[in-house]
């Protein structure tokens, strides 16, 4: 029973070592080098250097590998000299590569110098950042970090620290002047639509007769324009005007008189 | 067997350690000289063991002749970090003077709970390279203020368009306006 716990522990612990996470966590000499450059073949990683790789920005990278365009990733490096002799860092080199060719290259990234120099037992964190173009926006790519670095008998060494495939994220935190101007297009589109229908409704009512306006009588004012008429007629209006009454009444008035 | 076994066990378990990665960034927009500075330090432990005794320094960075410290502490100390886990630390920092200033290393010291032994971690602020520069305030608004030339330049472009179409409203107004009547 005792024999059997023990033997449990121990599968367990050797699952936990060589199934360690690289990315939040140590790099071990077991990392992959096939994704590496023919020119970094032949170049590997130091024993005496333990090296760590984690994301600080954005904080949640480190588990789901998305990238917004535009906003910065940042993330730390930690280097370990657990040898006897002096190490300088050198510096580190971040590309994009094509997610199902790694040596096909997307984007180098500017070279982070560094010229570190990392005494025996000594630690250090290193740090870089990066902004993902929008042009990659909404396609998985290939992330690479590798660090050079070299002893002081001058031996180059060459570690990878990340290498897997990322996703890379629109950002639509901020207003989008498309959509913003999409929308009032189709606000002042619907408006015009309206009133065209408004116009289009009311001549239709007109033909029908259905809404015929009933027309009231209000009289005529007694302010009369003159302007427009001639002056002939005008002076002929001042003229003494005929007898009120019916053709035959007036014959009998003009009799009497 | 057993003792096989029991070596075993024990190499699975000798990876375990904490291990701590500083980060410093500079989140205020533009490093000012007589204005407030913000600096904030991360103290992450990506390690399987948690970091006990764990203290923090930055006094190289900030000279007192040179900066006043408004807030914050340019040391800290943490009795604990959790395994995966991280602490931050701010320090707003106000420089007398404007000039260049070369970034010390931030020094960080501590234990493993395990295995109890003690390290050092140092970091190279590579982002701003070696030296900050404290800018003048004017040199500042020289750069980020607003500038008389650009008002200028607005009124020259804004002021015929503007005045164009004023006129011919007032022209047209003028011609084709009946005059009232009593």
């Amino acid at each position: 029973m005792k024999l059997t716990s023990i033997l449990l522990l121990t599968v367990l612990g050797f699952c936990a070592v060589y199934a360690a996470d690289v990315v939040d966590g140590e790099v071990t000499d077991d990392a992959p080098k096939a994704n590496l450059e023919e020119d970094d073949l032949t170049i590997g990683a130091s024993p005496d250097a333990e090296l760590a790789f984690h994301f600080v920005q954005p904080a949640d990278a480190n588990v789901l590998h998305e990238f917004y365009t535009g906003k910065p990733v940042k993330f730390l490096i930690g280097f370990q000299n657990k040898g006897e002799k002096d190490f300088v860092v050198k510096y580190s080199e971040t590309s994009f590569r094509f997610p199902t060719d790694y040596n096909y290259h997307l984007q180098n990234f500017t070279r982070g110098e560094y010229n570190r120099r990392v005494s025996p037992k000594e630690e250090v964190t290193l740090d870089y950042g990066f902004y993902a173009h929008e042009t990659f926006a909404g396609r998985p790519v290939g992330l690479v970090v590798n660090i050079h670095y070299q002893d002081a008998d001058g031996n180059v060494f060459v570690n990878n620290v990340f290498n897997q495939t990322v996703n890379i994220l629109e950002d639509d935190s901020g207003f989008s002047g498309e959509t913003g101007f999409l929308f009032i297009f189709f606000v002042a589109l619907s408006i015009g639509g309206l009133y065209l229908a408004n116009q289009f409704l009311s001549k239709l009512s007109r033909k029908s007769g259905l809404s015929k306006r009933r027309v009231v009588e209000q009289g005529t004012s007694s302010e009369v324009d003159f302007e427009w008429i001639p002056r002939d007629a005008v002076k002929n209006k001042e003229k003494k005007s005929p007898v009120a009454g019916s053709p035959k009444a007036r014959k009998s008035a003009k009799k009497a008189e | 067997m057993k003792l096989i076994i029991l070596v075993s066990a024990f190499l699975a378990t000798v990876n375990a350690s904490a291990r701590v990665l500083v980060g410093k960034e500079f989140i205020s927009m533009y490093p000012v000289a007589q204005q407030e500075n913000v600096f904030e330090y991360q103290i992450i432990n990506i390690g399987d063991t948690a970091a006990i005794n764990v203290d923090f320094s930055d006094r190289g960075s900030f000279p007192t002749d040179k900066f006043e410290i408004v807030s914050g502490s340019l040391d800290a100390k943490y009795a604990v970090i959790p395994p995966h886990s991280s602490v931050s630390h701010h320090i707003v920092v106000v420089p007398r003077v404007p000039h260049a200033i070369e970034d010390k290393d931030v020094l960080v010291d501590y234990t493993d709970s395990e295995s109890k032994i003690s390290s050092r971690v140092s970091t190279l602020w590579f982002s701003k390279g070696r030296l900050t520069h404290f800018f003048h305030q004017d040199a500042l608004k020289h750069i980020a203020g607003s500038k008389y030339a650009h008002f200028f330049v607005f009124a020259a472009i804004a002021t015929p368009v503007t005045g164009l179409s004023a006129l011919l409203y007032w022209v047209s107004k003028s011609r084709y306006t009946l005059p009232k009547r009593n």
